[in-house]
């Protein structure tokens, strides 16, 4: 491999983490050194805790071939059904309990009904999503629940403080929590049985079928697994705030598929890492951080975040191209001229 | 029969009445034609004139150029040579739109239908007819054609409802009702059951009557006889001969399609037949019906036929990836009930899928993750993959196969098609593979990978391995098997073995014609 080559390879992979340092540089000037204040730049990433954990079952699902549209609903589902418990005094383990349980039905439905009808999962979970917002509405009637026991608040809310000579830092141990859990997804994804199917079910599900592999159970598996991480995302997020409500974590998936996306994860399988995720999510949460420090009205910013949407798929598709076109190429030098 | 005017068109008063002088007047003439292909010649040189108002046979073998001549006609593709004459003017190649232009309209083997819309939607489709959409007129269009074929249809039923026999019937409607010139059919018969083929050959027999031309392709061969008046062979991408279909018969057209030499040496083996390693017993299911057959231990066993003759279905349904009718399977002389590829697999069954792309690898994943993939369960510790283990599996078999590549860890998106192939064949290896099911094991491949692929085939036979080889190729049929079974017509044609092996013998079974065929198709 020339060096020409093995440059734009390094540039094709860490492309997106070039764009954060850039973002990063941007911002830090603009803003005058605030947004580099490590405060700051720690509650940028508290505020996407749930979301990267979410964003871990996005990731499986997309990885092989699917897509889920009812996880922001799930999130407020299992939110309110926990505020639900909460209110009427249940025990702390016993909520949580059922806000996995019910994160792992969730999914499993969702997964098999997609596995039986065999219909690109859009339509399913558009569905799905309806039914899910309708209930968390009649559970909560419109109210919001704010009666979570400290216990069920520390994953998600409880914070360490450091007494430094220039003031005292906060450091919520989510953050923790969230790189544990990232860590696990990345472990499942590329050491285990399970983590093999899920490429190989995005990037040629023929082949599974024809490996002996149960094409249905397999696919169920990879939602069921994603509500585990679907439901520790609404305990942290309603732990965070100490409340839930119907409006919890609604809109969550479209956040992390435009985080996963721009961090190089292919809608319908076949390829990204989960630091691939990791860093599109960040990027989002900078952009948003960044433009809030500058006062940037708030519709400002939902054109700029659909603008870096475009260029980041863009990008791809021209990789993509420009790879396809180098495996055509034939090797050698035209004959000499007669 | 009423109403036989609606092909009846303007077009055909401008054709020569039927008589005069057909033989002199060539409406489209090919000369000189040539196509290349990375790595074949796909047509090689081909001149061939058809007249108006004949019906033109065309005949070869598998992979003769059969579909790649047609598809120059229709435009569909762009000859690197030669020139066309079509009625009085010349085309370096025919566009799509010429071939329109010049009334000329084609059923392709494959249907090209659009599923959502109706029957008769499907037939106009691309006629004007006034402003807006006159669904009427359409449904009243369908309705006469459907009345020629005797045939009961409703104009309003959207094609994805129909039966295979009824869409190739709207397929020929809506060529018919445009009333063209030449009108070309590449198996037109494959999904129809007898009466509906008797129809479609009065509707050849009336266009020709009008001065159409008809160039007809079927394996079929009895259907040539009952239909054409000139055949033309091909083999091999070569034009070999032009004869009057009364001047001839069956075995002298089929010395034409086969008369090929063999030229290339297979790797010789020494082996004795061992014990039986496979036996279907009436076996029947994905639309093939009471295959019987014994494969052997230390054995090459070929299963030859024409595309579509329903190799490639049975098998699948012995690898347990479609469902099995009713029959039995035997693994070493014991029953055994395969209802997933899984079971397959546990009774020592291996497939090497026809479709090496789609079926066979991932394509965006590495070397080894691929040939590992199916023992991945048996090399993970409780949920974690042993990657020392996976080394090991991987790097012997990449040896062993001899794949060519800088390393393990390369994409098998980026290997030649020898290459993928033989990871494919590493990853059925490594699930521990007794019987290996072969489906065009070296299609689109090199001459240097095929000669290792049969290489790879003898060690495995000489290992006491079973080996159950589907080809098309009629070289590597002959070169490579120690039996030939063939198949026609969704059946068994019959069994060869060493001592008969003969490219007529396989052909005349192969071409079975229309006697295994019953009205009775399952739908």
């Amino acid at each position: 491999m020339s060096f020409k080559q093995s440059m734009s390879k390094i540039l094709r992979d860490y492309i997106m983490y070039l764009v954060l340092v850039v973002l990063i540089i941007i911002f830090a000037i603009t803003t005058g050194g605030t947004f580099l204040n490590p405060q700051n730049l720690i509650n940028v990433v508290n505020q996407n805790v749930y979301l990267l954990i979410i964003g871990v079952g996005i990731t499986f699902i997309m990885l092989s071939g699917g897509l889920d549209l009812s996880i922001g609903y799930q999130v407020s589902t299992i939110a309110v059904v926990m505020g639900l418990m909460a209110k009427s005094g249940s025990n702390t383990l016993l909520i949580i309990l059922v806000g996995f349980a019910l994160g792992i039905f969730l999914g499993t439905v969702n997964g098999a009904i997609y596995a039986r009808l065999k219909v690109f999962p859009f339509m399913i979970t558009l569905a799905t999503q309806y039914i899910l917002n309708g209930v968390t509405y009649l559970l909560s009637n419109s109210k919001t629940f704010r009666t979570f026991t400290p216990g069920f608040k520390f994953l998600g809310g409880y914070n360490i403080t450091f007494r430094l000579a220039s003031g005292n830092l906060t450091f919520p141990i989510g953050i923790i929590v969230m790189i544990l859990i990232i860590m696990l997804g990345a472990f499942i994804l590329n050491k285990t049985y399970f983590g093999r199917n899920i490429y190989a079910l995005g990037s040629n599900p023929e082949a599974v079928a024809l490996s002996g592999v149960n094409l249905a159970k397999m696919r169920v598996l990879v939602f069921s697994v994603a509500g585990v991480f679907v439901a520790l995302g609404s305990i942290m997020c309603a732990g965070r705030i100490g409340a839930s409500s119907s409006g919890t974590g609604i809109g969550a998936e479209f956040t992390v598929m435009a985080g996963a996306m721009l961090g190089g994860i292919k809608m319908g399988g076949g390829g990204g890492k989960m630091n691939n995720m990791v860093v599109g999510m960040l990027i989002i949460g900078l952009l948003n951080n960044g433009m809030n420090l500058m006062n940037l009205n708030q519709y400002w910013q939902y054109v700029a975040m659909g603008i870096v949407l475009l260029l980041a798929i863009t990008l791809d598709t021209l990789q993509t191209e420009a790879t396809e076109k180098r495996a055509k190429l034939v090797a050698g030098q035209p004959p000499a001229e007669e | 029969m009423k109403g036989h005017k609606v092909f009846v068109s303007l077009h055909y008063s401008m054709l020569p009445i039927k008589g005069s002088s057909l033989d002199t007047y060539n409406v489209l003439s090919l000369s000189h034609i040539t196509k290349f292909y990375p790595g074949v010649v796909a047509l090689n040189d081909i001149s061939l004139s058809f007249a108006a108002g004949e019906v033109h046979a065309i005949v070869g073998e598998n992979g003769a150029g059969k579909s790649t001549f047609i598809k120059t006609i229709t435009g569909a593709i762009k000859p690197d040579k030669g020139e066309i004459t079509l009625q009085h003017d010349t085309f370096p190649c025919i566009t799509p739109n010429i071939a329109r232009t010049h009334g000329i309209e084609c059923i392709y083997q494959e249907f090209n239908l659009i599923d959502a819309l109706s029957a008769a939607e499907n037939i106009c489709y691309g006629k004007r007819m006034g402003k807006l959409v006159n669904q009427k007129e359409m449904n009243k269009i369908a309705q006469d054609v459907f009345n020629q074929f005797g045939i009961d249809i409703d104009p309003g039923t959207p094609v994805r409802e129909l039966s295979s026999a009824q869409k190739q019937i709207v397929e020929i409607s809506k060529a018919i009702t445009k009333s063209p010139r030449i009108l070309i059919l590449d198996e037109p018969t494959a999904s129809l059951t007898v009466s509906e083929i008797e129809i479609l050959m009065k509707i050849i027999a009336q266009m020709k009557a009008y001065g159409a031309t008809i160039i007809y392709i079927s394996h079929r061969l009895e259907e040539i006889f009952e239909v054409s008046d000139r055949v033309s062979v091909l083999r091999d991408g070569k034009y070999i001969t032009t004869l009057k279909t009364k001047e001839t018969d069956r075995p002298e057209l089929i010395k034409y399609m086969v008369g090929r030499e063999l030229s290339e040496a297979y790797p010789k083996r020494k082996t004795e037949q061992g014990d039986v390693a496979l036996e279907l017993r009436n076996l029947t299911g994905n639309g093939v019906k009471n295959i019987s057959l014994k494969a052997y231990n230390n054995e090459v066993l070929g299963v030859a036929g024409l595309v579509g003759a329903g190799r490639t279905e049975i098998m699948k349904v012995v690898f347990g990836a479609e469902h099995r009718q009713w029959g039995k399977v035997l693994v070493n002389g014991k029953e055994v009930n395969i209802k997933t590829p899984k079971d397959a697999m546990e009774y020592g069954i291996g497939l090497i899928p026809e479709d090496r792309k789609l079926e066979g690898c991932f394509l965006m994943e590495s070397i080894s993750w691929n040939i590992v993939y199916n023992v991945i369960r048996k090399i993970s510790r409780f949920l974690k993959i042993d990657s020392r283990k996976e080394k090991e599996i991987a790097e012997s078999y990449f040896n062993r196969l001899r794949i060519k590549a800088p390393s393990l860890e390369q994409k098998v998106l980026n290997l030649s098609g020898g290459n993928q192939q033989k990871v494919v064949v590493a990853k059925a290896l490594a699930a521990d593979t007794s019987i290996i099911i072969f489906d065009e094991p070296t299609r689109g491949i090199d001459v240097g990978a095929k000669h290792e692929i049969y290489e790879l085939m003898n060690e495995l036979c000489q290992e006491g391995k079973c080996i159950i080889m589907i080809t098309s190729d009629m070289e590597e049929l002959l070169g490579m098997s120690d039996r030939i079974v063939v198949f026609a017509e969704q059946q068994m044609a019959g069994e060869l073995t060493k001592e008969n092996f003969s490219q007529e013998a396989i052909l005349e079974l192969a071409s079975g014609g229309r006697k295994g065929k019953k009205a009775e198709v399952v739908q």
